[in-house]
């Protein structure tokens, strides 16, 4: 059973989106079910700080052993931060998906992109259905 | 390459899913997609030695093709599932497939991931991952995937016979303990003899054509698939692809 936190918002493509101290900037990261599903994670490709997005654009890469998966954006906006740290130890990703295993700080460009994204029960059912 | 990115943009957009099969002409080693290999391998001397370098886009670590088989599977999750699951089926074709030529194989069991990607200097089939294919408890099909789009492509190589030693002897150094790793085991030493092209075929396609439970119709890469490729080639052929990390 994978660990779905109450107060996180998911995309079908099984990142969260979690609020931040500062308005309008969100922290971006893959489910606990993606790091299950994906297996030991060794490598991530993270853009750089000041990069701008869309909403679900690729943004980055996850390599697991021998699957490599894209990374899409859940909100449009600005990289702010990146978490520069799973470069070097990308394993964290499975061990704290929602902690230190986060990808990076986004501040977003039109705030109804939040609205977009599904709330933890309907992720779980997401999850559920497959 | 572009070949099969080509495929799995087509099947990305729509098209029934895809398996290839295919060798090298000439003999080649391919990197894994996030692999580090500027520093490590050597282009010159892969080069005298008539040797093309190229890098996939699906991942894990490099591959000499040579006396091999490679396959490419394309398919949309609502085909195959996820990457999880899309994985073990293929793994169970080719071991269907092995089987039918009269392999003793089985499926690796889970293995701690060997560390980070970046900076790793063993061969793929310096190491088995859970699922892969292999026979006296080393491995004989090595593979990797990319997804995206909600689409898989997979890649894999289905030794026939040499031991894989020219990964290590292209890299500029060979690093301490690689050549300790146990060797990957053949369709030679498997079954004693190394089998023709036709009866490999053939074993691999009835493999998957129980898996996926229809029959393939046969065909080659549309104009359309050519046309792709041909634009994909120049990304495939560019260095800095090819030497990214």
């Amino acid at each position: 059973m994978s660990d779905i936190p109450t107060d996180l918002l998911y995309t079908e493509d099984h990142e969260y989106v979690k609020s931040t101290d500062e308005d309008g900037v969100w922290i971006i990261g893959i489910t606990d079910y993606a790091q299950g599903e994906l297996g030991d994670i060794v490598f991530v490709e993270l853009p750089k700080a000041g990069q701008t997005f869309g909403r679900k654009d690729t943004f980055g890469t996850v390599e697991a052993v021998k699957a490599v998966s894209d990374l899409y954006l859940p909100i449009s906006g600005e990289i702010v931060a990146v978490n520069n740290g799973l470069a070097s130890d990308p394993g964290v990703i499975n061990s704290d998906p929602y902690g230190d295993g986060w990808m990076v700080r986004v501040r977003a460009s039109d705030a109804s992109d939040i609205d977009q994204l599904l709330g933890p029960e309907e992720y779980g059912k997401h999850v559920g259905a497959g | 390459m572009a070949i099969d990115q080509a495929l799995f943009e087509g099947v990305q957009a729509g098209d029934p899913p895809v398996l290839r099969l295919y060798r090298w002409q000439p003999p080649c080693l391919s990197f894994g997609r996030n692999q580090s290999a500027r520093g490590i391998y050597d282009p010159d001397l892969a080069g005298s030695r008539g040797i093309d370098i190229v890098r996939r886009p699906t991942g894990g670590l490099a591959v000499f093709h040579d006396r091999e088989l490679t396959y490419t599977v394309a398919a949309q999750v609502a085909t195959l599932g996820r990457p999880r699951a899309a994985y073990a089926a293929i793994n169970t074709a080719l071991a269907s497939g092995a089987a039918r030529m009269g392999a003793s194989v089985t499926m690796a069991p889970h293995r701690p991931a060997p560390g980070p990607l970046v900076g790793a200097t063993h061969p793929c089939f310096g190491h088995t991952t859970v699922g892969e294919v292999t026979a006296g408890g080393r491995k004989l099909v090595g593979s990797a995937m990319r997804f995206e789009n909600r689409t898989i492509l997979q890649h894999g190589s289905i030794l026939i016979d040499g031991d894989q030693s020219e990964v290590v002897s292209l890299q500029v150094r060979s690093p301490a303990g690689s050549m300790t790793l146990p060797p990957p085991i053949t369709l030679r030493e498997v079954l004693g003899r190394v089998p023709d092209w036709p009866e490999l075929y053939t074993a691999v396609l009835a493999g998957f054509t129980a898996m996926f439970g229809t029959a393939f119709e046969a065909s080659r890469p549309t104009d359309a698939e050519c046309g792709r490729a041909r634009d994909l080639e120049a990304h495939y052929r560019n260095e800095a692809w090819t030497w990214r990390m």
